[in-house]
């Protein structure tokens, strides 16, 4: 998946989910600290120093007074959502870094790699269909052990004055379905710097709501949940289909979505073989160009029984698009941002040979005649 | 030491780890209670409460507050 993508999961998906929970923690931290509360706490509850007990609906006054402080001082209000979603930022990409970093290491093969991401893909629906709240999914959720918990509730309780800061690093410990999915993803994302973009770009597009409704309109917030968690179960299945037509795609399957298509008469991309040059040895060369998102010319047209090499041109890659899969020909390699990446392919006999990105969300094809 | 009743709600909406923290938080910071524990499995919040400065029903508004629905199982 692409990180415009993963930017708009977060925009989405995950923005309204974590913003209607965890502001609601960071909102209860920050009433505890700010002496401005206290004259509103103060008069329904039993003492007026930060911490102590109140009664029901001044949870909304703080958070209202919160708003009013907004109003008055915008970079007071925004200062402790700053460092909630800064320290959220880090300890979210040091994970997609480690999550990243352990895809790369343990050197999955494509196939297991595919495979792991049709887990994901289904994990992803399945979240989706339980934040829907659809028949036997309604109790699908994965619990982060209790000591995890009481760690998030110590710093959620905290009075340090960078409290913010650390509850949002610690909300790593209490991923949501969407935040789970998406750690998926970085999982398999093909080296340590992907999961980390993966991870980051995620946290970063969740911050706009997250500021507005889950912090400065955290009632609001609360009122909309209902339809909010509809809206992010609506986008985790799509998300969760993406991924695994993705893991489909790279198994060259009949159910992936471009050969259902295909078989429902969708015409592949038209032969090209404009960019195909045979030397005076014989030797015939394709030259494919990789730029963010696609594969060009998507259908290239080589000649059978000669000496062939394909030539992966990159120019300006920057996403998934740079970690190639040609199963049929063994190859799965990493291209560069820029320059020539020369794959020798042999002899080849008639047919089609398929390729895809890592992750399946871009494909192209070799037909050889 | 005051009195303590150990009261048990059913949660409709909780999807995450999260939200049991949310509402633990919330009921912690009435009036009375002494102890929340929710669990996001079995959809569930226990409470410990002093009776005396804390009904069922102010439970059930703070953690609609909070945008859940409980109901008090007696």
């Amino acid at each position: 998946m692409n990180l415009a993508a993963i930017f708009l999961t977060g925009l989405f998906a995950g923005g309204v989910s974590c913003a209607a929970v965890q502001g609601g923690l960071l909102t209860g931290l920050v009433a505890r600290q700010r002496p401005v509360l206290e004259p509103v706490l103060a008069g329904s509850r039993a003492g007026g120093a930060a911490g102590k007990k109140t009664s029901p609906g001044n949870r909304e006054n703080a958070a209202q007074v919160a708003g009013a402080g907004w109003r008055t001082s915008l970079a007071d209000d925004l200062a402790p959502v700053g460092g909630f979603l800064a320290g959220k930022l880090v300890s979210h990409a040091m994970l997609g870094a480690l999550l990243g970093g352990i895809g790369t290491a343990v050197e999955l093969s494509a196939y297991t790699r595919a495979w792991a991401q049709l887990l994901a893909g289904a994990l992803i629906i399945g979240f989706g269909l339980a934040q829907l709240e659809v028949g036997p999914f309604r109790g699908f959720a994965i619990s982060p052990p209790t000591s995890w918990l009481r760690v998030v509730r110590g710093r959620a309780r905290s009075q340090a004055a960078f409290a913010p800061a650390i509850l949002g690093f610690a909300t790593i410990l209490i991923p949501c379905g969407v935040t789970l999915s998406v750690m998926a993803l970085a999982l398999t994302s093909g080296s340590w710097i992907n999961g980390a973009a993966t991870m980051a770009v995620f946290v970063v597009g969740t911050s706009p709501l997250f500021t507005l409704i889950g912090y400065v309109a955290h009632k609001a917030a609360t009122t909309w949940k209902g339809r909010l968690a509809a809206a992010t179960g609506i986008v985790l299945v799509v998300m969760g289909l993406y991924t695994l037509n993705g893991g489909l795609t790279t198994l060259n399957s009949p159910f992936a979505a471009k050969n259902v298509a295909a078989a429902f008469g969708a015409a592949p991309a038209p032969v090209d073989g404009s960019t195909v040059d045979t030397t005076t040895d014989g030797t015939q060369t394709a030259v494919i160009t990789v730029s963010p998102g696609s594969y060009s010319p998507g259908n290239v047209l080589v000649k059978s029984g000669v000496p062939t090499q394909l030539v992966f041109r990159s120019e300006n890659a920057a996403g998934c698009e740079r970690a190639l899969v040609i199963s049929s020909l063994g190859v799965q390699q990493v291209l560069p941002a820029n320059g020539d990446t020369v794959i020798d392919a042999g002899i080849l006999a008639p047919g089609i040979i398929e390729y895809s990105c890592s992750m399946g969300m871009y494909s192209g094809r070799i037909t050889v005649q | 030491m005051p009195a303590t009743t150990r009261l048990t709600f059913a949660i409709e909406g909780m999807h995450c780890a999260s939200c049991t923290l949310l509402i633990d938080e919330v009921l912690e910071d009435l009036e009375g209670v002494h102890r929340s524990t929710t669990k996001l499995r079995k959809r569930q919040t226990v409470v410990d409460v002093d009776p005396t400065a804390c009904t069922p029903e102010g439970i059930v508004l703070a953690i609609a507050e909070a945008g859940y629905t409980a109901s008090w199982q007696t």
